[in-house]
């Protein structure tokens, strides 16, 4: 019964997510489609600007319409920062907006990391025939046929990494602003996921110590394997580095977490 | 006309001083703040040291070149992060907010208070280090570096921080207009993407937008052209003569929409 309301009360979440996004036609336009796609241009641009200017064919063994295809899941979005949701979180920690929610029956935890799913989920739904089209009228390296997995693994990198945001937005409870710390973090984790370039265009043994990482499977691990850049065996590794991931960031948000609604809690919120 | 640019100025120098006073209140996040810029400034040092790992020689321009051209850009984000990226990022909520009604009844410019009055004086130290960055890279350039070229790191870096400002006005100015337009705010800053990388790469289309249509591809490649190759002739006066443009439709811009924006109450 109660894994019943635990569920009822997630999708409930979800479907606030999607209704949000929704809202406003043109601020949805502009989210899933038209910012993704200008920056998936912008990169196609470089990347193939870059490989010419060169004067070689190839770049790290790579021909530019692979760094095209690699590009081509920045535009789902499954692993890229959403800014604003954070700041959201820590807005309404510090405000005191969050009074409201734990009030309710639903955790603060479960009512954003649903919302953010349910955003994560419309974008990339909406995306994957944009994708596909692209892929098919460019000739790009895109293997379809992978695509329930490298979904699969964007949905639990979402998770992991909302855990993380999570506990950074707890530290509201102890300091005045985190925002700058969020920023930092976000910083970190934008080259950390091969958002800025593929991790394999840098040295070893860098290269091999990132991508053994967790935030490699927010970009460069399922990019690398949709495009063909890497086989199964690879791509399955990125799973176990999110368990562990997993474990270590929701042990963290948790512990986070407790700690400030405790300390909240004493000051007579 | 001189008196007016004169109020200007005195006015940026009492936000200056108020928000130095504000920002030292908060040391800690004078020191996060400035941390969060180097490693903005590290992630592009490591996309370019990487690339040049696996090549020599980029449209003309080597590591030295290429390094001179990040510490450009470097001492251009700094100075615009101090005077008036805050006021920017929010823009689109003063709007909402309706804090640009009570501008307007004021005696100065309402772009003025719209856009330059917080100052971020922790990222002084950003153009430090940039400013050393940049320094330290072109004494490194193959065909040696005359020191008198560097006087003109105080021509073109004003005239850069004009054009970002005009651009990122006219993005800004479109929350006048309409009712959400963050997300315009985050298509500037993908269109920024391009500018943060040498405009030599791009084809002639991108070039065209980049330079003519949103000059965002001015901001830090024509000042290092200015710096690192003196047979180029034409980037000082195209970058003085964009800069001058990109101000003046900016202000027109605002103008009209600010015009329009009251008549909509």
């Amino acid at each position: 019964m109660s894994y019943v309301s635990f569920l009822k009360r997630n999708l409930a979440c979800i479907r606030l997510g999607i209704s949000s996004r929704t809202t406003y036609p043109i601020d949805f336009l502009m989210a899933i489609a038209v910012i993704p796609i200008c920056y998936f241009l912008v990169e196609a641009v470089f990347w193939s600007g870059l490989i010419k200017a060169s004067g070689n064919d190839l770049l790290a063994g790579f021909p530019a319409r692979y760094y095209l295809g690699y590009y081509l899941y920045i535009i789902l979005q499954l692993g890229s920062i959403n800014w604003r949701f954070e700041r959201v979180m820590i807005a309404e920690i510090n405000s005191g907006a969050v009074n409201a929610l734990l009030l309710r029956p639903s955790s603060f935890f479960e009512y954003h990391l649903g919302q953010l799913l349910g955003q994560k989920l419309i974008t990339a739904l909406v995306m994957v025939p944009v994708v596909s089209f692209i892929a098919w009228a460019w000739d790009l390296p895109f293997h379809a046929q992978r695509l329930p997995i490298v979904f699969l693994m964007g949905i639990c990198y979402v998770i992991l990494l909302f855990s993380l945001h999570f506990a950074v937005a707890s530290m509201a409870f102890f300091f005045d602003n985190v925002y700058s710390l969020n920023n930092s973090k976000n910083m970190i984790i934008w080259i950390l996921t091969g958002e800025l370039m593929p991790l394999d265009l840098l040295p070893s043994p860098i290269r091999e110590w990132v991508i053994a990482l967790p935030f490699s499977c927010g970009i460069y691990i399922p990019a690398a394997y949709l495009s063909g850049r890497i086989d199964t065996n690879a791509f399955m590794k990125g799973f176990i580095s999110l368990a562990v991931g997993g474990v270590v960031f929701g042990l963290l948000a948790r512990f986070v977490w407790k700690q400030g609604l405790h300390r909240y809690s004493g000051t007579g919120a | 006309m001189r008196t007016s640019f004169k109020k200007l100025l005195d006015l940026e120098w009492t936000f200056f001083k108020l928000s130095a006073i504000a920002d030292l209140q908060v040391p800690f996040n004078l020191g996060v703040q400035f941390i969060n810029d180097i490693l903005w400034y590290t992630m592009q040092i490591i996309l370019f040291e990487a690339l040049y790992l696996h090549i020599n020689n980029l449209g003309g321009w080597g590591i030295a070149e290429m390094r001179a051209f990040l510490g450009v850009l470097f001492l251009v984000d700094a100075f615009q992060m101090v005077l008036f990226a805050y006021n920017f990022d929010v823009f689109s909520e003063k709007i909402v907010h309706r804090d640009l009604d009570l501008l307007l009844l004021r005696p100065v410019s309402s772009q003025q208070l719209m856009t330059c009055q917080k100052l971020q004086c922790g990222f002084l130290l950003n153009a430090l280090f940039a400013l050393s960055w940049l320094l330290w890279s072109l004494s490194l350039l193959p065909e040696g570096f005359p020191w008198m070229r560097s006087l003109l790191i105080l021509i073109v870096v004003p005239a850069a921080l004009a054009i970002f400002y005009s651009t990122r006005l006219i993005f800004c100015t479109l929350a006048l207009l309409m009712t959400r337009a963050e997300h315009f705010h985050e298509l500037y800053f993908t269109f920024f993407k391009m500018g943060q990388r040498p405009d030599h790469l791009y084809g002639p289309g991108i070039r065209y937008i980049i330079l003519l249509i949103i000059p965002v591809g001015m901001i830090a490649s024509f000042p290092t052209r200015v710096l690192v190759d003196p047979t180029d002739s034409w980037a000082l006066p195209a970058l003085l003569t964009a800069a001058m443009g990109s101000l003046f439709a900016a202000n027109l811009f605002w103008r009209w929409s600010v015009k329009r924006y009251m008549t909509i109450g």
